[in-house]
């Protein structure tokens, strides 16, 4: 007979087995630590008898079972209740575990949460593999010890295997013991394994995995997280209070996050990212949680029917042009049908004295989607032109509607503004006595109080935006003089068709084009005015959610490279990011972007 | 519910209070109990001197932009932590 003794937190157990067991002993516990500083807490004998395969524990039978690799399992479970049983000298917890460079993160959850899968996931993105079943965490610290043992995944999880690692075939004989309702796999397999680390823990994630649920990452407080791992604090009655306290004290120092995926292609460079960004920065709680909404996907329309999915292939044509006005008023939409209609409809009621001198643009940048039907039909208003545009999405599509118009000057909004009575006809009228003019026109934007206003935004930054709303008096008076701003918010702009400078053709989804458009008409010798008889209203809630992506990502190349077109100095925009999301996540998106060489 | 009782919390839980949520853990029952900020205040009210009555009072006074919600919230939060054996209504 043979001896392997093994070790974990305060336990201390010896396994007895014969020498024909010696592969599966060695397959289980490779990276189980000895333990024999001292005498075991229990003893397993393994042995066969009338052709099974018997385990005992204690002196005690426990299990028997005809198939090797069936007790293998039955051993592993038994080990791993002893390991728990009595353990007192800290924190024992069901979670899986990974760890980055000295930093750990904790996959906490009950059977079937998707720890075992999760944390093999991470190991392909060259997270190192603790465990995916056992930490524990001693009293008044955040280093901790993991139960290092093959990935477990069972039978009804199998599935997963070949999304994880596409060369299932290529894992050898000797890395694989196959049960009846379990697969284990040496983590050699899926990436690097650090059996003898003991990291500091620094991040909670909580896993759930639901088919084709979106990918959504979302920061828990404190005692939400609390809640979450006493439901996996194991070894509770061996301590006392059962450790509530000291669970609560762990919840207070490491941040949490409930991770709710459908895929593993949902979290290629996003989780990874974001585990990687998390651990490497010192981040504040605000910016943590900012980080984590960089995750998220928006949310899905619902699901449709098959006659919209058939319909989504068939792109509708575009309006004709139509006869040449004056005034082009164009707009940009993504899944907004109801912004469309009630801005549209809003002009034809409340603004009847230009009808004649407007055509209404609307460029539909998701006309494969179900609300192009309805945005077509609104050709039934006689000066209204629908064409679809789908080869670039963003705030960029802008540039779209001047190309399209056939106006000699474009009032270019938001597809959720309304704008007041008379303030239509007064562009008009202000285009006819400045033909020629080379400015960037806007107006006042009503709060929804419909009294007070923002007529500009000030030049600094903030919330990860350059530009802060403010209010100048001036426009108090509708019929007082235009000023000078520096920038306004781009739900409403005017100006003639040759004037427009253009975006950056390589801007990418939203951001950053406040300031930049208006400090590149300046340079083109045009002014950025308020005028303040174009009050507008714009509709900023969403019950249900933005349709499009919103990246921060995006957000800083637009502000990186629109700046320097401009010849602006692009240090203010690393300054304020660092302060927004953290140095680290800052020079890491910088890095990413490809950018960071450019700041040396 | 009858808002003439009155709410008190039972004994034998152990509270942690963190950024305004309380988590309340039971040691005989091992349980857990998660208490949102709004949840929070309705617990603290819940002395067995306050009616479920008064504390919808108090609360509406405090917050009278919530003054609509407040009473099917307070109702709902007592009923769920009675359900879950962290008070009795007397």
């Amino acid at each position: 007979m043979k001896s392997r003794y093994l070790g974990f937190a305060d336990r201390r157990l010896v396994l007895h087995y014969p020498a024909a067991l010696t592969a599966m002993v060695q397959f289980l516990f490779a990276h189980v630590p000895a333990g024999q500083d001292r005498e075991p807490d229990h003893v397993f004998l393994l042995k066969r008898h009338g052709g099974e395969w018997c385990l005992s524990k204690d002196n005690r039978k426990i299990g028997r079972e005809k198939d090797e690799n069936n007790m293998a399992n039955l051993l592993m479970g038994e080990v791993i209740y002893a390991m728990i049983d009595g353990v007192h000298s800290g924190l024992t917890l069901h979670a899986a575990a990974v760890a980055w460079k000295d930093k750990g993160i904790w996959l906490p959850g009950t059977s079937g949460a998707g720890k075992t899968s999760l944390s093999a996931w991470l190991c392909t993105r060259g997270f190192s593999y603790l465990t995916d079943e056992l930490v524990h965490c001693p009293f008044d610290g955040r280093r901790f010890e993991a139960f290092t043992r093959p990935f477990n995944f069972k039978k009804h999880g199998l599935s997963v295997l070949s999304a994880l690692l596409p060369e299932t075939n290529n894992i050898q004989d000797s890395d694989m013991l196959t049960g009846e309702t379990v697969t284990m796999i040496q983590p050699g397999a899926f990436g690097p394994c650090q059996p003898t680390a003991v990291p500091e823990l620094s991040l909670l994630l909580f896993p759930r995995f639901e088919q084709e649920a979106a990918l959504e990452l979302e920061p828990m407080s404190p005692a939400q997280a609390g809640l979450q791992l006493m439901g996996c604090h194991v070894n509770a009655r061996n301590l006392p209070g059962h450790g509530f306290t000291d669970v609560v004290k762990l919840c207070r120092q490491v941040p949490a996050c409930r991770l709710t995926y459908g895929s593993f292609q949902q979290l290629e460079n996003s989780l990874d990212a974001f585990c990687e960004l998390a651990l490497d920065s010192s981040l504040t709680p605000q910016q943590f949680n900012r980080l984590a909404t960089m995750v998220s996907a928006p949310r899905q329309p619902p699901a449709s029917s098959r006659a919209d999915r058939e319909r989504k292939q068939k792109i509708l044509p575009a309006t004709p042009r139509l006869a040449k006005k004056k005034l082009t008023i164009g707009m940009a939409v993504y899944d907004d049908y109801d912004g469309v209609y009630f801005s549209v409809q809003a002009i034809g009621l409340y603004h009847p004295e230009v009808r004649d001198d407007i055509e209404i643009l609307v460029i539909d940048n998701h006309p494969e989607g179900k609300d192009a039907p309805y945005l077509k039909k609104l050709e039934c208003l006689g000066n209204y032109r629908y064409v679809p545009f789908r080869e670039k999405t963003g705030t960029a599509v802008r540039d779209r509607i001047f190309a399209e118009a056939t106006g000699d000057f474009v009032l270019c909004m938001d597809c959720h503004v309304l704008i007041v009575p008379g303030a239509l006809a007064r562009l008009l009228t202000y285009f006819d006595t400045h033909p020629l003019c080379n400015d960037l026109l806007q107006g006042p934007l009503l709060n929804d109080d419909l009294r007070t206003m923002n007529t500009h935004f000030a030049d600094s930054w903030r919330g990860g935006m350059y530009g802060v709303w403010a209010c100048d008096n001036r426009a108090d008076d509708k019929d007082g003089e235009p000023f000078d701003i520096p920038m306004q918010g781009l739900g409403l702009f005017a100006c003639r068709k040759k004037a427009w400078p253009g975006f950056n053709p390589d801007f990418r989804g939203f951001g950053g084009e406040e300031g930049y458009i208006h400090e590149k008409f300046r340079q083109a010798g045009g002014r950025t005015l308020c005028l303040p008889f174009l009050r507008w209203l714009h509709r900023f809630e969403r019950p249900g959610g933005v349709p499009y992506t919103i990246d921060w990502q995006d957000r800083i190349w637009n502000y990186m490279i629109g700046f320097q077109e401009l010849g602006l100095d692009t240090g203010q925009i690393i300054d304020h990011f660092n302060e927004h999301l953290g140095e680290g996540v800052t020079t890491e998106i910088l890095r990413r972007l490809g950018l960071d060489q450019q700041e040396e | 519910m009858d808002q003439s009782k009155y709410p008190l919390q039972n004994e034998g839980y152990m509270l942690e209070e963190l950024d305004g949520e309380l988590l309340l853990y039971h040691l005989d029952q091992t349980k857990t109990v998660y208490l949102n900020n709004s949840a929070a205040v309705v617990w603290h009210l819940c002395n067995g001197t306050n009616t479920v009555a008064d504390i919808i009072a108090l609360l509406t006074v405090h917050f009278p932009e919530s003054a609509d919600a407040i009473p099917a919230d307070v109702e709902q939060t007592l009923q769920s932590l009675q359900d879950a054996g962290a008070l009795s209504l007397d």
